[in-house]
């Protein structure tokens, strides 16, 4: 091994594999899969102990409304994944375009979500249901919040031609991100409204 | 025809803006150490205070309460943990030849939390009922009811700060893992690492998993508190062991990134001061990572005396992770043997750590049965273990680094005069107001009490332990003193004062701002070792000197 | 240019390490509290056992150290390098499995003991169950048919916990505020007190005596003087304990009923007093059928209030006179009204601090 010159200490030896910032948004996503198990862990905790569930008094949640803004959801990874296709490909138009109905798709979510609070008649006041509930739940739909933030910013950067073929890391990193988020809220939809 | 060169800016707005590691790095232990002297202080308050069975000072518990409570958290969130990311910072991207840290913004960041968090936490002295006071623990139902303590916004205070410690570790440990995931120097393989890198990516695993879970916990202790969430409330269908097995879930992992980096350094100064290489380099690597994965296999020994645990599995583990640290400590004692050993001051700290962590170790396999710990939970023995394994071993580790490193960041040795007061005083000083508290606790005198007037017997004991504890203050005397007359007039040092093994020698003291000039090639975890024997035994050739091989 | 090391430091090392060991070796039981049962004793061979490995433990690194440490210090003007030895596979594999050896025999003895520990009897074989309720700051030992032993800081002496001697006692443990732990050093062991859960364990005190406990988990201001007595006598003495007992704190109050009534906490006590006197206020005493005014004083300090209720201040059955209406104050005084009750023994306490408190006789 020869001796590393300035050029090759300044670029940092390893330019294989993941980008740097991609590893980071790895890990930052591992960390936070680490939040919701926190979050998940409470609420299989205080379940398993509760005499009943949902504890008398509460109706079992309805499925169906949110049912529908979870296929939406798991269609806004799809149409994610196709503009992360896309740029990979050099196409900044199709980004663009798919950047701008998954940000559509999130904010209808989003929507779908604050439409599904109206309908409850418990709040996180109202016993361990209301508090586990609207804790997680909570805290995703804000995860969402962040990611559409996000996703605006790589529309903006995408319109202005900042990305290209082999320089689009945040896009990456987005549609990291937005899986990550994907994959929680199915979870978190099978736990508190599928599952009995 | 060039412009002027742009004015020069302020040291102060040069520090304020800056995102090179190295500053960073100095920050952060200014501002750790300062908080280990805000701690200090809050420490003698409560030895003053046990002096006598009835309370010698406080009338009122709940001031003595607010104390030990907040001394724990400056000590463990705004010292211990911090101060290695300090070392972490300087250190790290020196050691895999780096130019900086792989996000030097999200690393400015991480440091600038920590002071918000901290004005955070202790603007808990501001608010009317005080601030934090139901231990650095924090526990339900006592942080989340209406009963007396703990209802005041400075638990709430408290709540917010430590949230911010938790973004800036979390962050800091993404950091600190993409940096040497990617940015190591061309040679430079995971097994050609030094150990004080390794212990900084286990440490920072260990962070980036556990952490969240802390955080977790505490917004929903928040909620609890201010939402009229009931998570932690049983009479709503809440769990208050909830809380404690979510809270140890990132607390017993902290001990170890409180300690993991003390291993690192220590594991490179006995090499350099035994003038041979670690015994067993592979087998450290293994038992760090061993003690990391099995870390977060342990928490619920912190609560045996619950009912609510499975004890023979976490017994079990609990006394499993003992094997590695032994293995680690085996291996640093092997490195002394058959080695040619010199006694500065890094060497005399790595001993006295050897000696003491060991203690800590040992007095921790006594917690680790469930039985006897049925009788010490809780009690002085408890904090006999916590001081000897995090100040014993974590802050011997601290001051070793110190003398050890100084020379690096500031091109001046720290005076080895001092240094050896210093050491003595604190090594004394430490073991007089730590070792009676195996017997206090042994006796049954519980943690947390502002008053013992119910059992006058342990006040000789007490009152010693307040004398070793005052010498500690005094201890950090010569400490303060050297640095601040070393940094003015030390005896000045090379790029290699110490004649060492890693790359952060391979530059000069302090090093310029892109850190290296040229790397030597590496072909083992000694690159500069390889390189110095290599200049030397070239030197002795051409004056003719002859047999090329082990000379200095 | 490296400073210069010296030997000294290794010789002090020697010296203080022989002391210490000489110091360690003496008494294994050093310290530890003396045990009263059977379950004690146990945990205090374990202990020693556990103590004999800590020393031999640490004799052997100390002692390797110290002697590396004398033996392989740098002579002056030595320059040449040492052996440059990389590591030992097989010591790496000996100074492994050993420890495993002496952990995993260490985890069986354990587990052997804890079993011991925390075996219970069957209900059959138990001379007595006692309910035990950790309060903010005290305790209530309740031993059934409304026989209880209640006290904590606001009384001078702490509550006892009496027990016969040699027999098998069931203590199951609640609270309804905060996590206490009933600890008693003598008995080697403690158990958390855990509000919603209920913690129980089996005890058999050996020998006859008077032995102080403690609450051993933080709850709150008072979490100090949080202490207990537990009492051992025989089995007569206990019967007769029991069915002389009453927690009818008005035994041998000879006031008279009146449908005026006053109570007063001194500056920062969490204890009520007699207005006059100053003495602890446990006994209040009113006419039956009479709609009765209650004046209480705070001097400052804490919030308190004056509750009545039907049962105890831990277990009522129903409340006459509570929050919101018994507001709270922290100075100056309030007048509460309790309405007509029929004869009989009820309790008044403060619902913040309900260790303070005393029984409210109607006749």
């Amino acid at each position: 091994m020869t001796t590393a010159t300035p050029d090759e200490i300044a670029t940092g030896g390893r330019p294989e594999g993941m980008s740097m910032p991609l590893l980071g948004m790895v890990l930052f996503i591992a960390s936070e899969v680490m939040f919701f198990g926190g979050l998940f862990a409470a609420y299989f905790n205080i379940r398993a102990a509760a005499p009943e569930w949902p504890p008398s008094g509460l109706e079992h949640l309805h499925a169906t409304v949110p049912g529908f803004f979870t296929v939406l959801l798991l269609l806004s990874s799809v149409t994610m994944q196709m503009g992360v296709f896309a740029i990979r490909r050099g196409n900044v138009r199709a980004l663009t375009r798919w950047t701008a109905i998954t940000i559509l798709l999130g904010v209808v979510f989003l929507c779908g979500q604050i439409f599904d609070y109206s309908t409850l008649d418990f709040t996180i006041r109202d016993g361990v249901y209301g508090s586990t509930f609207y804790v997680l739940t909570g805290f995703h739909g804000a995860h969402v919040f962040g990611g559409v933030t996000y996703l605006f910013i790589v529309l903006i950067r995408s319109m202005t031609g900042q990305f290209t073929a082999r320089h689009h890391a945040a896009v990456e990193g987005a549609s990291m991100y937005w899986h990550f988020v994907d994959v929680v809220w199915v979870a978190l939809f099978l736990t508190l409204y599928v599952l009995k | 025809m060039s412009a002027a060169p742009p004015k020069p800016r302020s040291a102060f707005m040069d520090y304020l803006t800056t995102t090179d590691h190295k500053k960073i790095g100095v920050m952060y232990l200014y501002f750790s150490f300062f908080a280990f002297l805000v701690g200090g202080a809050l420490a003698l308050l409560v030895r003053a205070q046990l002096t006598d069975p009835d309370g010698a000072v406080f009338t009122d518990p709940d001031t003595y309460n607010q104390l030990f409570t907040m001394h724990a958290t400056s000590m463990l969130f705004f010292f211990i943990i911090p101060i290695w990311a300090g070392f972490g910072n300087y250190i790290v991207p020196l050691q895999i030849g780096a130019l900086d840290m792989a996000f030097p913004r999200i690393n400015a960041l991480s440091f600038w939390l920590l002071p918000a968090a901290f004005i955070t936490v202790f603007s808990g002295y501001l608010t009317g009922g005080g601030p934090a006071e139901a231990g650095w623990t924090e526990y339900p139902t006592i942080t989340t009811g209406h009963y007396d303590g703990a209802n005041g916004h400075g638990t709430d205070l408290w709540l917010v700060g430590i949230l911010l410690v938790g973004i800036s570790s979390t962050l800091g440990a993404i950091n600190f893992l993409v940096t040497v995931f990617k940015m190591r120097a061309p040679g430079m393989t995971m097994f050609r690492m030094p150990l004080f890198t390794w212990n900084v990516v286990v440490t920072s695993m260990l962070t980036m998993l556990a952490l969240p879970v802390l955080t977790a916990v505490l917004i929903m202790l928040f909620i609890d508190r201010n939402y009229g969430g009931s998570f932690f409330d049983p009479a709503l269908g809440g769990n208050p062991v909830l809380y404690q097995n979510l809270f140890w879930f990132y607390s017993h992992p902290a001990v170890y990134i409180m300690i993991l980096p003390a291993f690192g350094l220590v594991s490179e100064v006995i090499p350099v001061f035994s003038r041979k290489p670690l015994f067993g380099y592979k087998a450290f690597v293994l038992a760090t990572v061993a003690i990391g994965a099995l870390g977060f296999s342990v928490w619920a020994h912190h609560m045996f005396t619950t009912g609510a645990v499975l004890l023979p599995f976490f017994m079990f583990m609990t006394a499993l992770i003992g094997v590695p640290t032994g293995v680690k400590i085996f291996n640093w004692t092997a490195t002394m043997f058959g080695g040619k050993l010199t006694f500065e001051t890094p060497m005399l700290w790595c001993l006295g750590f050897l000696s003491m962590f060991l203690i800590g170790g040992i007095n921790g396999m006594f917690a680790a049965q469930v039985p006897i710990d049925y009788h010490i939970h809780d009690s002085y023995w408890i904090v006999a273990h916590i001081h000897y394994v995090l100040f014993g071993g974590s802050v011997f580790g601290v001051y070793a680094a110190f003398y050890f490193w100084f020379p690096k960041i500031t091109g001046r040795f720290l005076n080895e005069k001092i240094g050896k007061v210093h050491f003595w005083l604190t090594l004394v000083g430490f073991n007089l107001a730590f070792f009676p508290m195996h017997i206090l606790g042994l006796a049954g005198m519980p943690r947390r009490i502002a008053s013992y007037a119910a059992d006058p017997q342990w006040a000789s004991l007490n009152q010693a332990s307040t004398v070793g504890a005052f010498l500690i203050g005094i201890s950090t005397l010569p400490f303060i003193y050297n640095v601040a007359v070393s940094l003015r007039s030390g005896q000045r040092a090379g790029a290699d004062p110490w004649k060492a093994n890693s790359l952060e020698w391979a530059t000069s003291s302090p090093p310029p701002v892109h850190n290296f000039d040229s790397l030597p090639p590496i072909r083992s975890e000694r690159p500069v070792f390889d390189a110095r024997l290599e200049r030397e035994g070239r030197a002795r050739l051409a004056a003719g000197t002859d047999t090329p091989g082990a000379t200095r | 240019m490296r400073p210069a090391g010296r030997p000294l430091p290794a010789f002090l090392r020697a010296v203080a390490g022989l002391a210490a060991t000489l110091l360690m070796t003496g008494c294994a039981r050093t310290g530890v509290a003396e045990p009263i049962t059977a379950e004690g004793r146990r945990v205090e061979d374990l202990y020693v056992v556990v103590y004999y490995i800590a020393v031999a433990v640490f004799l052997g690194v100390v002692g390797a150290m110290l002697y590396a440490v004398v033996k392989y210090r740098k002579r002056p003007g030595d320059e040449e390098l040492p052996p440059q030895n990389h590591g030992n596979t097989t010591a790496e594999v000996i100074w492994t499995v050993l420890p495993l050896i002496i952990v995993l025999t260490l985890f069986g003895m354990s587990y052997a003991t804890l079993r011991v520990i925390d075996e219970e009897k069957p209900l059959d074989e138990l001379a007595a169950v006692v309910n035990v309720r950790g309060v903010q700051w005290g305790w209530e030992f309740d031993y059934g048919n409304d026989k209880v032993v209640a006290g904590g800081v606001s009384d001078d002496e702490a509550p006892t916990l009496v027990l016969p001697v040699g027999e098998d006692v069931r203590l199951v443990m609640t609270s309804d505020n905060v996590i206490h732990a009933f600890h008693v050093p003598n008995f080697l062991f403690k158990r958390d007190i855990v509000p919603g859960r209920q913690n129980q364990f089996d005890i058999r005190v050996d020998i006859p005596g008077t032995y102080r406990g403690q609450c051993a988990e933080f709850c709150g201001t008072e979490h100090a003087r949080m202490t207990f007595q537990v009492k051992a006598v025989s089995r007569a003495e206990f019967d007769t304990f029991i069915s002389e007992l009453s927690s009818d704190s008005c035994q041998g109050d000879e006031s008279a009923p009146s449908a005026e009534l006053a109570i007063k906490s001194e500056n920062n006590q969490i204890r009520f007093v007699d207005v006059q006197s100053n003495e602890q206020e446990r006994c209040l005493k009113a006419p039956v059928d009479t709609p009765v005014k209650l004046t209480y004083t705070n001097e400052g300090g804490p919030q308190h209030n004056v509750a009545v209720v039907a049962g105890s201040a831990s277990n009522p059955k129903e409340t006459y006179l509570g929050l919101p209406d018994a507001q709270l104050i922290d100075s100056g005084d309030i007048t509460y009204d309790v309405p007509a009750l029929p004869a009989g023994k009820y309790t008044f306490f403060c619902q913040v601090h309900p260790i303070m408190s005393g029984t409210y006789l109607v006749q």
